[in-house]
């Protein structure tokens, strides 16, 4: 395992009041590869959690173990293992051109200049952030700065990448882009990721695996496709129909939505098979197109708060 | 530790920024030309002779001397609010996780920067000496001067850096910055050498750090002997060894209160 927690806590003590537990025994392994999403909502822990893992916060009580360093104690030495993204922080300088930031930091990780030749070209294609190189950080839109953020933090090729929020304030073509970027490179070097984000598109498009934590303690902790399966009891299908204004009463389906040729219909997988669902509407309807869809991971997260709290 | 590849890549990162800052240097230069011009006006008109006591400086002397003490707070100063802006917007908190330390990086990207700055101010500053005193700094004590007044203008950036880690515990940091400011303008002798103040105000003067900020590089042009010229520089070493070990314990406490309380 990679990532070792047991026990994680984290109390604050306040000039007022009792101490505020923002962290409660956490307690959970990551293996070597993984992608792992950290979510929960704000104020839940996941932060302050990321913190300690990455050596920047003591712990109350409670171990953990970050490839092979106690975080709290190694933090210089654990920073040459791992890669750290603050969606809202920077590492670049701000005035310097990228190029300059990226060669900066190949002397504070002590990267060989022939290995940090062959690893820039690399990442550099990969994010197909050339163009950006030249250029001073302060120019540059806040996509093209993530995508700079991210080559720089994976530039002395980290075995773990902590990134937190990565995505905030991307519109939705450079959230794309990023999300393809990033599960690109933790595919080819199976970098362990553990990604917190309030945006269910990077846990659906980077992460196989989902830790929910509230209130500083974990609430959940299962494989994304087990989470679906076990959540998704219900499946959206969307019949394009010849006709117009489609009507419709199919037993076990509950209708969404409908539109001039569509119509939109909720199953209870669990009550009513879907294959059934689906013969009665083609057997009444002329149907043009069939969609089946998972309900969005977003209803998924908000009714495992719900249930979980 | 930080390796020499890092540190000379902060040194080349400091120069590089210099480089960039040619509005941000024009301007200062502009300012420092009219004060020294206004106080070498001052220096002129007044009477030396005729004061009720002894000085035994002419007015050429105090406008070379304010061409340097004031080269060093134009060239030093910049540091404070840089790292209490990191402070405050979290950097400074950020570079925690990297495996270098943060005074470390700083000092070295500033002393890159520093030389840039007083290479340019000392240029600037000879022609305008020059031009307002009618006399010449003497030759060979160029180089020292330049040496005293580097040493001096970086001194002044590691005591700015402690005071803008105050910003760690609270609002602290501007009201201490401006203590400091005042403290280095009577006890450094910003305007006037400090051997005008009386005795007293000399001894406790040369208790505190400011003197060898600005009064070492600005007694260069007072025709120093080379007993003042080595106690002056040896002065100048000893605090800036002993800012730097403060710049070190007060980010050593800075990061202390962060690990343990996260803000």
């Amino acid at each position: 395992m990679i990532v070792n927690v047991e026990g994680l806590t984290k109390r604050f003590e306040r000039k007022r009041g009792p101490p505020f537990t923002a962290v409660d025994a956490v307690g959970f392994s990551i293996a070597a590869g993984e992608r792992v999403a950290f979510i929960g909502p704000n104020g839940a822990g996941k932060s302050t959690t990321l913190k300690m893992l990455t050596g920047i916060l003591y712990p109350s009580s409670g171990q953990a173990e970050v490839a092979g360093f106690v975080p709290w104690k190694e933090r210089q030495r654990l920073a040459r293992e791992i890669g750290i993204v603050f969606g809202q922080r920077s590492q670049l300088w701000y005035h310097l051109p990228v190029r300059d930031s990226f060669l900066l930091l190949s002397k504070i990780y002590d990267i060989d200049p022939a290995v940090y030749r062959s690893r820039l070209a690399y990442i550099v294609t990969v994010l197909e952030i050339e163009p950006l190189l030249g250029q001073p950080v302060k120019s540059l839109s806040l996509g093209q700065r993530m995508r700079c953020e991210i080559a720089a933090t994976l530039l002395h090729k980290p075995k773990v990448l902590f990134l937190d929020e990565p995505t905030i304030g991307l519109d939705v073509t450079a959230k794309a882009l990023l999300r393809e970027h990033l599960k690109h490179l933790a595919d080819s070097e199976e970098t362990t990721i553990m990604l917190t984000s309030h945006d269910t598109g990077d846990i659906e498009e980077i992460c196989t695996r989902v830790i929910l934590i509230d209130d500083g303690r974990i609430l959940l902790d299962k494989p994304l496709a087990e989470l679906r399966s076990e959540f998704l009891a219900n499946k959206e299908i969307t019949l394009v129909t010849g006709e117009e204004h489609p009507e419709a009463d199919f037993d076990g389906a509950v209708v969404v939505s409908r539109d001039h040729h569509r119509i939109t219909l909720s199953v209870d997988q669990t009550r009513h098979p879907i294959g059934r669902v689906l013969a009665g509407a083609l057997s009444r309807l002329s149907v043009r197109d069939v969609t089946i869809e998972n309900a969005p991971l977003e209803a998924i997260i908000r009714n495992l708060y719900g249930e979980k709290r | 530790m930080m390796s020499l590849r890092a540190a000379t890549g902060f040194v080349g990162l400091g120069w590089r920024r210099g480089l960039g800052e040619r509005v941000l240097i024009a301007v200062p230069i502009v300012t420092y030309a009219l004060l020294v011009a206004v106080f070498s006006s001052i220096f002129k008109a007044t009477p030396l002779d005729e004061l009720p006591f002894q000085i035994r400086v002419s007015a050429p002397e105090l406008i070379w001397y304010l061409i340097l003490t004031e080269m060093i707070t134009f060239t030093g100063g910049y540091t404070f609010q840089e790292v209490r802006l990191e402070v405050l917007e979290g950097q400074f908190a950020a570079s925690l996780a990297r495996p270098t330390s943060y005074f470390a990086g700083k000092i070295w990207g500033w002393l890159g920067q520093t030389v840039l700055r007083v290479l340019v101010f000392f240029t600037a500053g000879l022609v305008l000496g020059r031009f307002l005193s009618g006399t010449f700094l003497d030759w060979r004590l160029l180089p020292i001067a330049l040496v005293s007044v580097t040493l001096g203008a970086f001194m002044h950036g590691v005591v700015y850096f402690s005071l803008a880690l105050l910003e760690v515990w609270g609002p602290y940091a501007r009201p201490a910055m401006w203590i400091s400011q005042k403290l280095c303008f009577v006890f450094g002798g910003l305007l006037l050498p400090i051997s005008f103040y009386p005795g007293w105000m000399q001894d406790v003067a040369w208790l505190t750090p400011y003197p060898a900020i600005l009064n070492v590089a600005g007694r260069l042009a007072l025709a120093p002997s080379r007993a003042q010229l080595f106690w002056g520089i040896s002065c100048q070493l000893f605090w800036l060894g002993l800012m730097i070990l403060l710049a070190f314990g007060t980010q050593h406490y800075a990061e202390r209160k962060l690990l343990a309380t996260g803000t």
